[in-house]
């Protein structure tokens, strides 16, 4: 079932082929839901944000109305669907807090004008060069960013738990991601 | 006002940790209001913020499995509603075949052109010869300069559904800018994406590599072997990107210059003009210039054939080599080519006419 073009891919899907179907979710889904979460920052919201696309995608295979690529047609509804939830969330926020909010708003007119193609031409190479420039870190900053970012510990936590102050994890943090940024910066498309 | 004195850097970290105070944040949002430079910032920071996240937790095999049965429960209700809707259906189709019938039979007098329309889809295939080059125009405006011995196809839909092209040969492409839709070529293991951008594509199924060049702008790469997409890599402005095929790996050559692959140091075709940039070398036989830029004898014999459609045939392993560097402008024949390397390494060469061959030995020295 490799090597199948769009075409013949949809044609596999109208003919109820599942196994295609199946082959091309699990090929599609990681990278997807890894660009949900850019926008929401919630895995499982991210997650089922994706699956919806897909079932409709399934559901509306007979109609002809894709007329970009298959990625390019999932990427662009997964973000349309993430962009609706943060603005809901937005009208949700601005009873209880204006400050995050607008934020959101903010963070939301940001991302609208940027292009998913590109952003989709970096997806599966970003996860390798972060994972090497984390590792290329100095120890004590590796240390601080991954109790951080993977063990979810919070600035005091890490203080505690490596002796030093607040102050220094947050410095620490931030050398860290301005490594990555800098690692990063022929991936990172606004310009 | 009372603390003008703060740090951005350290409330953009405290923010991203989410530990920022409601003081903090308010700094943070006049900060991101005043200037858009500053907002650039930000959100650079915070997208890599977002990218160095943990491992991806997509969960993707109990997703599918969760998804799997949603298709299925809506299949069952897609049925139900279908069976109780039957009856207005069937009452809508015949009213609808009545107009149908009526406009039929106007229809009928101009018709046989309009329903004889055919809707499937049909390729365009440019070929071009041994010895013959080509330029062309696509339906999108991107242009291709097709080398000799090239067969390229397109579908009769080509830019209206999405722009792919498949490639056997040597082929540049200019490719006209259009972020709604990608321009593919499938060369065979590998598929090449761009949106706009010029670059050059090797692939000839004699040879063992598919090389990629990129003369501006980004591409990218990806293998077709591989279902998951890992294989896929980012082309920059002069960078290179060979795929051996045996092997089905990928190697890149970064702004030229140091060829890792070169063994022995590549020997100067002089009284020739040379360029510096090895990208320039790759897409020169489109202005019918035959260039060389390390390329080992075989290499070369090899381009050689394709340019004048003739046979080459090495006698001796140790021609191999040898490896050239140099640029003809605008030469006729393939003597003078040859003439050219006599000039820097011991050959000698006979030439069968009938069989169009060309045999090349090691001179004595």
């Amino acid at each position: 079932m490799q090597n199948l073009d769009d075409k013949r891919l949809l044609e596999e899907f109208r003919n109820n082929n599942l196994e295609a179907f199946e082959q091309f979710f699990k090929a599609n889904q990681p990278s997807l839901v890894a660009y949900a979460n850019k926008f929401l920052n919630d895995w499982e919201a991210s997650r089922d944000i994706v699956q919806e696309v897909f079932l409709s995608l399934w559901e509306n295979k007979d109609k002809n109305s894709i007329n970009t690529s298959l990625r390019a047609y999932l990427f662009t509804s997964v973000r349309n669907q993430c962009v609706n939830t943060i603005k809901h969330k937005i009208v949700v926020q601005k009873h209880s807090d204006s400050t995050l909010a607008q934020l959101r708003e903010l963070e939301l007119n940001y991302y609208g004008s940027e292009n998913e193609t590109h952003l989709r031409l970096f997806e599966n190479e970003i996860g390798k060069k972060i994972e090497e420039t984390i590792s290329d870190l100095p120890e004590q900053c590796r240390i601080t960013f991954e109790l951080s970012r993977f063990e979810g510990l919070k600035s005091q936590e890490i203080a505690k738990k490596m002796e030093v102050s607040v102050r220094t994890v947050e410095t620490q943090i931030y050398r860290a991601l301005k490594v990555l940024k800098e690692s990063l910066k022929d991936y990172l498309t606004f310009f | 006002m009372e603390k003008l004195n703060y740090n951005i850097d350290d409330i953009i970290t405290r923010h991203l940790l989410g530990e920022a105070s409601s003081e903090e944040q308010n700094l943070l949002l006049s900060w991101l209001k005043d200037d858009m430079q500053n907002q650039h910032y930000f959100f650079r920071m915070k997208e890599v913020w977002m990218a160095s996240q943990s491992k991806n937790k997509s969960e993707t095999s109990a997703s599918w499995d969760n998804l799997k049965v949603r298709m299925e429960k809506n299949k069952n209700i897609e049925l139900n509603t279908a069976t109780t809707k039957t009856y207005t259906k069937l009452f809508r189709y015949a009213a609808f075949i009545a107009v149908l019938t009526c406009i039929g039979f106007f229809a009928y007098r101009y018709s046989s052109k309009i329903f004889n329309r055919k809707t499937e889809i049909t390729f365009t295939e440019i070929k071009t010869s041994d010895g013959q080059k080509k330029e062309i125009g696509l339906p999108d405006g991107t242009k291709v300069w097709v080398n000799s011995g090239t067969s390229l196809k397109y579908s009769s839909d080509f830019g209206q559904v999405s722009r792919e092209i498949s490639l056997q040969g040597e082929a540049y492409f200019d490719v006209k800018r259009d972020t709604s839709k990608m321009f593919i070529v499938r060369a065979e293991n590998i598929t090449i994406k761009v949106l706009g951008t010029s670059f050059n594509v090797k692939c000839y199924p004699e040879l063992k590599t598919i090389e990629t060049t990129v003369i501006s702008g980004t591409v990218s790469l990806e293998s077709t072997e591989k279902a998951e997409g890992k294989d896929i890599v980012i082309l920059n402005k002069k960078e290179k990107a060979t795929f051996l095929k045996n092997q089905q790996k990928m190697y890149i050559t970064k702004n030229q210059k140091d060829d890792q692959k070169s063994t022995v140091e590549p020997i100067e075709l002089k009284k020739l003009a040379i360029s510096d940039e090895e990208s320039d070398y790759i897409a020169s036989w489109k202005d019918q210039s035959l260039s060389f830029n390390n390329e080992s004898f075989e290499e070369m014999a090899f381009k050689l054939q394709k340019w004048y459609n003739v046979k080459i045939i090495i006698k001796d392993d140790k021609l191999k080599n040898y490896r050239y560097k140099g640029k003809f402008d605008n030469i006729k024949s393939i003597f003078e080519v040859l003439q050219v390397i006599k000039l820097t390494t011991p050959i000698s060469y006979e030439y069968n006419e009938k069989a169009k061959e060309i045999i090349i030995k090691q001179a004595k020295e």
